[in-house]
């Protein structure tokens, strides 16, 4: 397949384009799906292995999907929100990724691992083939042309791809032109999605400063590659049509990974920091998705950059929490080198880059629905999911009733996470990826392919989402039905049965009680808990590619779509109401945002790796540039969750937006992991918009 | 008596703050949109469009204010005491109270609970209201415990009040967010009370080295006049050492609704002046102020 692709594929330059990277085998909206792009066809070819190899495991685990208990995205394995190991190419190129894999054949004592080397081989060769036909496209538009400003910019472009076929970049220019062919080529070869544009201020400051000081670069000549670098990646997107008409309902991956800390905890960020940010800005960017890694270093100014577009009513930047996910990385393995280079996929997948694939997106697992099946009795609907749930009614104490929710969610946790690690593991015969793997830590020595556990980490990340139901849920029962005593568990479950009605006095007694995001210490204390043994339980667990399984929490738009299947629940929730985003309280209570960090900030979260979520909108009206970067600083140093998705608004604009779209088009809203115009999306996610609780 | 206590607010002061409404204000601003926090007693909030005909507050109700006729829920408002009962048991919030009594420590321990996040961001209290200066025992007790505990203190007030107040209150006060609401002449017809000793107790402030920010309520059509402009320009020039900034204020249609569930006469009703409206004030204030103007 890679031959063929490198043989037959003709490479497209354009005039005002300084980078190359066209090569008319996926498309411009392609997010990792396989029919988008050449690399797809083994996989379209080949996925039928999954139901073949297990069926009866497979119908069950796509009637989980189905019936919103966990997503089955992949279905078994995550194929998307990859990040290309842009830090060794940059270190090695690709001779030196060849000449390491090579080496690796050398001392690689088993016979049955030639086939990876062989075919990653020829993943390595055919890419440098297509690099080359880029080179010979540059040159013979050159040659075609007298101008002397078209001849410069062929030219660069030749020697370029003819430097970055054999060497990594020795300049910025080329440095950016790595990050921009690797990220298209990787996706293209082995029709896997990656998300990551790279961690560019990290990656290219030293070529950078090279430039400047022998006079080869200007830094407003770097500000313009820069600019040129990141529009191309925005403008390939008609992010102004209606979101049903986008593909993907509008989401991409394209993210770009910028500040953070290093191995030993210094800041990273750099004047190229800025002028990402500044050129992001200027031109009014979404995409590429900045992903911005704050820290307790962290400057001033940098805050107040990153804070400006919110308050335009852009709120397009992801937040990442140092202080939380470097330590939730260490303590689950990573070493300080990787913890500290680590990026965040396609929404929120944390990758520790170079070295890993971290399956972040692809069985997001509802606490919420969880909560439903074990209240709503559904004997069918468990047989067709393959469960068998104890019923909570007999329970004499709350410690039974909490028994009784935690012996089901494992219940449906151990079937999940088992038929992921038997049915994953067709993964390899599915889709092997040697070219990416080549380039990865470690394939080249084990001689496996990442699919088959060959690089340095192999994490499944768990993503649990619907947590403040479960915690609201259980607290209800426990007040309301074991402490004091106001109504029978039988009454309790009797009026969630028939979702609340009749029962209009018991809801309010319920939402009037102690809640996650409250800042109630025995909440709290239940919260961290319940984590701590469903970390427990999940970790004890292998993958499909023999690593851990590591936990999240955090979803994607099934906030919107499994709620309506999901009933109501003992948190005063009814049938169909959305669920909260990751460890963001419930809507039906309206917490100080302080109440709602320091609960937050009260988890375990070191041991979920994979991230913790946290959705703040904030009002608009009288908001400063001072004050949100006040809260920034304390949502960083309280150590309040992995990711903020913060979105700084007005309930009027919102209304008036509605009213009148053609006067809104710049109000853009951050969403699932991505940002988006909201004039421009459906009724159902901006119901769901606007009903988060604005602070 | 308070009406309010909002904590992790990022609109009251510098920072992360906790801020805490005293309720009762001796002012009656035409556009007020916290209605709730003008007189100094207790009041019942009745929100017709929450009720779903429960009957809850019918059977908790002692002087039978509530009836239900017609699928029609009727409010006696002239009968009620205000004694509250009928808001605990309403299910979806019809029927609200806005008023209760709470001693300094329980104010103080509410405040104490979001320290760190005045370390980290340097936020802290702020009194609002109502009008904090008409408390002034209340506001001193709590100003003082919280200095006490090394909390950055802020007021926002209209400035009404004897000139006693102010000395009591001044040292207690590390930034006063003080209301310039009209011109001159107009403050008797927009707030009800006359602008002389307002200002004077600005020019005090002043005097005292008080540090202070300025904050103008923006309603179109009542104080955007050029005599207003100039006014506040003279004003800030004046006292340009101790005015940190100028804080624009949109008008908020917010508290119409409020008057209804008040059962009280809406003084007066307009739109939310458009962004664009507020940016062209703002621009022009900004020709001839002396410091920073910002929406706020």
């Amino acid at each position: 397949m890679y031959e063929i692709i490198a043989e037959n594929f003709t490479p497209v330059l354009f005039r005002n384009d300084p980078f190359f990277w066209e090569t008319g085998l996926k498309t411009a909206e392609y997010n990792g799906r396989r029919e988008l792009s050449a690399g797809g066809f083994l996989m379209l070819n080949r996925e039928h292995l999954y139901r073949e190899k297990h069926p009866e495991s497979f119908l069950e685990y796509i009637m989980a999907d189905r019936h919103a208990l966990h997503l089955a995205y992949g279905p078994f394995c995550d194929y998307d929100h990859h990040c290309f190991p842009f830090s060794n190419l940059l270190k090695l190129g690709l001779s030196g990724i060849l000449a390491r894999l090579r080496e690796g054949r050398r001392k690689n004592t088993c016979p049955d691992r030639d086939d990876f080397y062989t075919a990653a081989e020829k993943g390595l060769n055919s890419v440098q083939k297509i690099i080359l036909k880029f080179a010979q496209a540059a040159e013979q538009r050159k040659n075609a042309t007298e101008d002397p400003a078209d001849r410069t910019h062929w030219e660069r472009i030749e020697q370029t791809a003819l430097k970055l076929s054999q060497d990594p970049p020795g300049t910025f220019f080329e440095g950016l032109a790595s990050l921009r062919f690797f990220y298209e080529i990787g996706n293209i070869m082995d029709g896997i999605g990656m998300s990551v544009l790279g961690s560019p201020d990290r990656q290219l400051i030293r070529l950078y400063r090279a430039d400047l000081q022998a006079g080869r670069l200007t830094r407003e000549e770097a500000y313009d590659l820069i600019c040129r670098f990141m529009l191309q990646v925005d403008c390939k997107l008609d992010s102004s049509r209606p979101l049903d008409k986008q593909y993907n309902a509008g989401e991409q991956g394209d993210t770009l990974i910028l500040g953070g800390l290093d191995e030993a905890g210094n800041p990273v960020d750099n004047e190229l920091t800025e002028m990402f940010l500044r050129a992001h800005e200027e031109l009014q960017l979404i995409y590429p998705k900045i992903q911005f890694r704050t820290s307790r270093r962290t400057p001033a100014e940098l805050f107040h950059l990153v804070a400006r577009p919110y308050l335009a009513g852009r709120n397009v930047i992801g937040l990442l929490n140092d202080e939380v996910l470097i330590p939730a990385l260490l303590k689950n393995g990573k070493t300080p080198h990787d913890a500290s280079g680590y990026v965040a996929g396609g929404c929120w997948e944390v990758i520790a880059e170079g070295t890993e694939h971290s399956e972040g997106a692809n069985c997001y697992f509802s606490l919420g629905r969880a909560m439903d099946l074990t209240i709503h009795h559904d004997p069918e609907l468990l047989k067709e999911l393959g469960l068998d749930f104890k019923q909570p009614d007999s329970a004499s104490s709350f410690q039974e009733f909490l028994d009784c929710c935690m012996d089901n969610v494992k219940t449906a946790l151990k079937k999940m996470l088992e038929t992921i690690a038997e049915c994953g593991s067709v993964w390899p015969e599915v889709n092997p990826c040697p070219f990416f793997s080549a380039c990865l830590d470690t394939c080249a020595e084990t001689g496996l392919d990442y699919t088959q556990g060959g690089a340095k980490y192999s994490p499944h990340s768990v993503p649990l989402t619907g947590f403040a139901i479960w915690i609201d849920s259980l607290e209800s029962v426990r007040k309301i039905c074991f402490e004091n005593r106001e109504a029978s568990l039988q009454e309790m479950l009797t009026a969630v049965r028939n979702n609340w009605k009749g029962f209009e006095q018991l809801r309010k007694k319920v939402l009037s009680l102690p809640h996650w995001g409250g800042g109630n210490p025995a909440v709290r204390e239940l919260a961290g808990e319940i984590l701590r043994e469903l970390h427990q339980f999940i970790t004890s667990f292998r993958n499909e590619r023999g690593g851990p399984f590591q936990c999240g929490l955090y979803s994607y738009s099934d906030i919107v779509f499994w709620a309506k299947q999901t009933r109501a629940t003992p948190d005063g929730r009814k049938d169909g109401d959305f669920l909260a985003q990751g460890i963001t309280p419930s809507r039906m209570h309206h917490d100080s945002i302080t109440s709602v960090l320091k609960d937050a900030a009260s988890l375990p979260l070191e041991d979920f790796p994979a991230n913790s979520v946290l959705n703040l909108n904030l009002s608009r009206n009288g908001l400063t540039e001072d004050a949100l970067v006040a809260l920034l600083r304390c949502w960083t140093e309280i150590k309040a969750s992995g990711m903020l998705q913060l979105n700084c608004i007005s309930r009027e604009e919102l209304e008036d937006a509605d009213r009148n779209p053609g006067s809104h088009e710049g109000l853009i809203v951050r969403l699932y992991g991505y940002s988006a115009r909201y004039v421009t999306l459906d009724a159902d996610r901006r119901r769901e918009f606007k009903e988060r609780n604005l602070f | 008596m308070i009406f309010d206590i909002i904590k992790g607010s990022v609109h009251d002061g510098p920072g992360i703050r906790t801020t805490v409404f005293l309720k009762g204000c001796p002012l009656r601003c035409i556009w007020c949109h916290n209605p709730e926090s003008q007189h100094f007693e207790k009041e019942l909030l009745w929100i017709p469009d929450n009720c779903i005909l429960c009957g809850a507050c019918i059977h908790t109700c002692p002087r039978a204010c509530h009836t239900i006729s017609d699928g029609h829920h009727q409010f006696r408002r002239d009968n009620c005491i205000r004694c509250g009962r009928c808001a605990e048991v309403c299910p979806e919030k019809a029927l609200r109270i806005s008023g209760r009594k709470m001693s300094i420590q329980e104010i103080l321990d509410v405040v104490l609970e979001d320290r760190l996040f005045y370390e980290i961001s340097g936020g802290g209290l702020t009194l609002s209201g109502g009008e904090p200066l008409a408390q002034v025992d209340f506001a001193e007790a709590l100003l003082k415990a919280a200095h006490h505990q090394g909390i950055h203190t802020c007021i926002e007030t209209c400035g009404y009040a004897e000139e006693s107040v102010l000395e009591r209150l001044a040292p207690l006060t590390d930034l006063w967010l003080f209301d310039f609401k009209a011109d001159f002449a107009s403050y008797p017809s927009l707030t009800g009370k006359p602008a002389d000793i307002i200002f004077a107790n600005l020019r005090k402030l002043a005097e005292k080295k008080s540090r202070i920010i300025l904050r103008c309520p923006f309603v179109p059509g009542r104080n955007d006049m050029s005599v207003c402009r100039k006014e506040l320009s003279d004003l800030v020039w004046e006292l340009r050492e101790s005015i940190q900034h100028v804080e624009v204020e949109p008008y908020n249609p917010l508290g119409e609704v409020k008057y209804a569930q008040l059962g009280r006469k809406c003084l007066m009703t307009a739109e939310k002046p458009s962004d664009a409206q507020t940016a062209r004030w703002i621009a022009l204030l900004r020709e001839v102020l002396p410091c920073e103007v910002i929406s706020g």
